[in-house]
């Protein structure tokens, strides 16, 4: 979400746990910053991305050319924001010092984790290319300077201070990670600035709260750079799937079963993708992690930052890595291991903006369903949250939960008005129930129950559709295909597909 | 119902029986201007009301002694002064009865001579489009009486923004109704054709008064001695569906002029309920054909059925031709109240319904609350409350609950110094779930020394409390928060309560 797309960015503020601490500008300490060099390891970017038309999913807007940074890390590979690259059509690099610019592909994107590699495409090279070494996570406190990259020529230096570290989602519905909120100087967005400390990464800095820089810490970058550079396949972060939350009240902790000053997370929700859900139950209270400590917060001690939530220390984790939860139930101690799951937001009843491929679609008699998603609520503008129906931006928040089934919420979006339709012109926005008395739970399902025996009346096959809310509408089957002919034509649907079809 | 209409006529006649008016300038004398001060009510500490406000506004005599004006203009007011046209005297005025759905109250004066010599206007009917109009008050921009002429530019159905949820009749007018006019009487010829009382902010010219049958129904609903209100239809249809000729065809539409509209919800308190359906059509509403638009023809306009049924007074029938299941049948509602009131409109009361217990304070949600957020409350207050406000019964249980009980504010003390306010809507105490702010505070008066368990709307974290420590820590509490009376648990009743209360 954050800079994800540049019609999605505004969000950030929004989801963002509000953590930024005190207003402190501070003077910039030049003896942390005098040896920075970094200019040949920037480069600039330029990419060329065809995003779908939020309203017309069958059509790209059109394309969009956009600059930001990116950086060598390796030989030939480029670190940038992935949210910045994808549905690129083509990337071009370019030195700050040189006027060449060299053609670059994507190499691999975690989008849940917003990073993309880059690679020049096959017979070109960065010649001349500086690789920055990605540092450690640094001490809250510590002064960066953040690089942007404005234009094809000129470097954009800030001078900032890492003020806090906090949990926020890296794209909408995304996975959350640790961020440094940096002050010094606001910005109104960051677009893959890198933040750099004694000539490593330390951060890399893809939007903002309250004008303030946010970076994603060196620990995660590092964490998908080895992921992907070793031999094994990529495994990803790792998801925990519960929701924990800090027993405050003393009252509560006696009735837990807590002791003063001991350190406990109640068990507050598990999602059924959660490796844990078979042995976790809502009310167990969580003791540790491994060999690490809750504290009273439901913090534990980064060395680095201090306490922290025990999320960083899953975070820390590889898809695929074991750990083991330690936590009480009704007053006795018990334990768990489990191996992790790789966090998708695909996996949510509401995922995010479609990274990649075709958005999910079907016109049938001129009426456009979709699936609740970013894609779809990227429509209502920068204000989405604001803007949407209630009802659509109440699933997104409260009823979100991700399902081993990935199920959706498909939404009638609009009708396209043809003599098929008279009558439902201004239908949108729909939250669909039942389709000839079938739930569907995505757009493949909806094809499937439209391909079975519609409602039969007076000798016509008619779809029945309910939507919440009581509206019921029907369609018959009949002269489906002349009309879709007719809407094809006229709103330029170009891509059969679009249209449900019983054929093959 | 014979009695009830009787009545109405006598009203009428004795009203159309004044004498004979010259132009609006002769009737300058039975026009007020009224002046209130009154203190607005404080929706977080409900024991509180805001800063005194002045206002005026306008009224007119009818005749009895007593002033027709608008019930905004006399809303929450301590004290009510009139002045009339060419007299220097204030005198103190109070409220007979209040209207708030329909925004109308009639008043009654201390001093009966002051009346005396008052020529009461007549009412007359709906005036033609494109007919001229007189509308007569005491805007802002001084203190002198106000003529403005324009004519009748529609006759509609649309929102009171009074309560800003009750629909009904009301005529557009394009001669300007600024503040102060509210209350003023609209002229054609010799009689009043309607009330003047609310105006587009955003138009030039655009203003709305109340037609002669809502006042006409709001005076004879107070014969009795109290104002009952307009009945609850609480039926939800969709328009234009059947002008679709095959949903037409599907559900057996009898024929192209008659189709209807479809219902597509009964709520629970609905006075139809039981008697309409879910996918019944509606075909005519006394006698009147029901288009596919939704409209009925009246007074040579076109407008919504619902204007028709509002025009009831309680226990009225309301006689409809539905077309059920491909059969014509014909059923009658008992036209009532029953919407849950505070799930919708503005409250008007002495006081909000609240309880405090160990400082924590319980009162319900209401559209008064709601505007705590602003007048852009609809996207600015938290997405949870707007969409309990906007569309309550999605959420299941809620047509279960009275009102909807909320937190909304925590006088801190020992007791209660950790809890966090998350989800501000209280589901539940000690598993019980929560129906009213009496039920809730009955719940409270009854509890033992042990745990206190709240559970939230949409909330995994609920709070757990000690009952003990928060009952010992009210007396101090209230007394340093000045929290008195500790609870106020009067129904609302809507406006009939309201009436008793102010009434002298």
């Amino acid at each position: 979400m954050i800079e994800m797309r540049s019609n999605l960015n505004w969000s950030f503020s929004v989801f963002a746990t509000a953590f930024i601490g005190a207003n402190v500008l501070l003077a910039a300490n030049k003896n942390a910053r005098s040896d920075v060099q970094f200019e040949k390891s920037v480069l600039h970017l330029s990419v060329t991305r065809a995003i779908p038309d939020p309203e017309s999913p069958w059509a790209v807007q059109n394309t969009d050319v956009s600059g930001h940074a990116g950086v060598v890390v390796a030989e030939n590979r480029v670190l940038t924001q992935a949210s910045l690259v994808s549905r690129a059509v083509y990337i071009q690099a370019q030195k700050v010092d040189d006027v060449e610019k060299i053609p670059m592909r994507i190499v691999f994107a975690d989008y849940e984790a917003n990073l993309a590699l880059l690679e020049p495409a096959p017979g070109f090279a960065l010649v001349g290319a500086k690789i920055l070494p990605v540092g450690p996570d640094i001490p809250v406190g510590s002064d960066v300077t953040l690089v942007a990259i404005e234009n094809e020529r000129q470097l954009q230096r800030v001078d900032l201070r890492a003020m806090d570290v906090s949990i926020r989602e890296a794209t909408i519905g995304g996975m959350t990670v640790p961020m440094y909120s940096l002050a010094g100087q606001s910005r109104n967005g960051c677009k893959s600035d890198l933040i750099i400390r004694k000539s490593m990464l330390v951060g890399l800095c893809v939007g903002t709260a309250e004008n303030q820089p946010l970076a994603i810490t060196a620990g995660v970058i590092s964490h998908f750079l080895a992921d992907k550079m070793s031999k094994d396949s990529y495994r990803g972060f790792g998801s925990f799937g519960a929701t924990l939350h800090p027993v405050r009240s003393p009252w509560h902790r006696k009735l837990l079963g807590i002791a003063p000053g001991k350190g406990a997370l109640r068990v507050a929700g598990i999602f059924e993708t959660s490796p844990f859900s078979d042995c976790l139950a809502v009310d167990d209270v969580l003791t540790g992690i491994d060999q690490v400590a809750v504290d009273h917060r439901g913090f534990f001690k980064h060395s680095q930052w201090g306490p922290v939530p025990i999320r960083h220390y899953v975070i820390s984790k590889y898809a695929g890595d074991s750990i083991t939860l330690k936590f009480n139930r009704m007053g006795g101690a018990k334990s768990c291991t489990r191996v992790l799951r790789r966090y998708f937001s695909q996996d949510n009843a509401v995922p995010g903006l479609t990274s990649e491929g075709r958005v999910a679609h079907l016109i049938f008699g001129g009426m456009l369903f979709r699936e609740l998603n970013g894609d779809f609520l990227s429509g209502f503008g920068r204000e989405w949250q604001r803007n949407s129906p209630p009802a659509l931006s109440f699933i997104y928040t409260y009823m979100n939960q991700p399902s081993l089934t990935r199920r959706r919420q498909l939404v009638l979006s609009n009708v396209l008005g043809d003599a098929i339709n008279a009558g439902y012109e201004k239908l949108s926005n729909l939250l669909l129930e039942s389709v000839n008395g079938r739930s569907a739970t995505s757009i493949d399902e909806l094809k499937v129950h439209l391909k079975m025996p519609g409602i039969q009346r007076d000798g016509l096959e008619y779809a029945q559709f309910d939507f919440k809310g009581g509206i019921q509408i029907v369609l018959p089957y009949k002269t489906l295909s002349e009309a879709h002919k007719r809407i094809a034509k006229t709103y330029s649907v170009t891509d059969p597909s679009s249209f449900f079809s019983r054929g093959i | 119902m014979i009695l009830r209409l009787t009545m109405t006529c006598l009203v009428l006649m004795q009203l159309l029986a004044g004498k004979a008016l010259g132009n609006p300038l002769a009737l300058r004398r039975s026009v007020f201007r009224i002046e209130t001060i009154s203190q607005d009510r404080n929706f977080v500490n409900p024991w509180r009301l805001r800063s005194p406000d002045m206002s005026s506004g306008s009224g007119f005599y009818i005749g009895e002694g007593r002033i027709l004006t608008n019930a905004h203009v006399v809303a929450n007011a301590s004290s009510i002064t009139i002045q009339r046209d060419g007299d220097s005297r204030q005198v103190s005025a109070f409220v007979q009865f209040i209207g708030h759905d329909v925004d109308l109250a009639i008043l009654g004066v201390e001093d009966k001579n002051y009346l005396k010599n008052v020529e009461a206007l007549s009412l007359g009917s709906i005036p033609k489009l494109r007919s001229p109009v007189t509308t007569v008050g005491y805007p802002m921009g001084g203190d002198q009486i106000s003529m403005t002429d324009g004519v009748v530019n529609r006759i509609s159905y649309r929102t009171y923004v009074h309560t800003d949820v009750d629909d009904h009749l009301l005529i557009q007018v394009d001669s300007a109704i600024n503040p102060g006019n509210s209350g003023g009487p609209v002229f054609q010829g010799r009689q009043v054709v309607g009330v003047a009382f609310q105006a587009l902010t955003r138009a030039q010219s655009a203003g709305f008064i109340i037609p002669v049958p809502v006042v006409q129904r709001f005076l004879t609903d107070c014969l009795d001695g109290s104002y009952d209100g307009v009945p609850d239809w609480g039926i939800e249809t969709v328009d234009f569906l059947l002008n679709n000729p095959s949903t037409a065809r599907f559900y057996k539409v009898p024929s192209r002029e008659r189709r209807g509209v479809m219902v597509s919800r009964v709520q629970d308190w609905s006075p139809a309920k039981g008697v309409i359906k879910r996918g019944d059509i509606l075909l005519t509403i006394a006698g009147k054909d029901i288009g596919v638009d939704g409209k009925i023809a009246f007074e040579g306009e076109r407008v919504d059925y619902e204007a028709l049924y509002d025009l009831r007074l309680q226990g009225d029938n309301v006689r409809f031709e539905i077309l059920r299941e491909g059969a014509i049948q014909e059923v009658t509602v008992v036209a009532r109240r029953g919407l849950p009131h505070q799930y919708s409109g503005r409250i008007y009361a002495k006081r909000p319904r609240y309880t405090v217990f160990g400082g924590i304070v319980f009162t319900a949600l209401t559209r008064s609350v709601m505007e705590l957020w602003g007048d852009a409350w609809e996207s600015r207050a938290p997405l949870l409350l707007r969409y309990l406000m906007r569309q309550p019964f999605e959420v299941e249980s809620v047509g279960e609950r009275e009102e909807l009980v909320i937190v909304s504010d925590v006088l801190v003390n020992k007791a209660n110094s950790f809890v966090v306010v998350s989800s501000p809507v209280v589901d539940k105490i000690n598993g019980k779930m929560v129906t009213s702010v009496k039920m809730l505070h009955d719940e409270l008066a009854a509890l033992k020394d042990d745990t206190l368990r709240l559970d939230f709307m949409f909330d995994e974290d609920p709070w757990i409390l000690s009952g003990k420590e928060l009952k010992d820590s009210n007396s101090e509490t209230n007394s340093r928060y000045g929290v008195s009376p500790t609870f106020w648990l009067e129904p609302y009743s809507v406006d009939g309560a309201i009436t008793k209360e102010v009434a002298k």
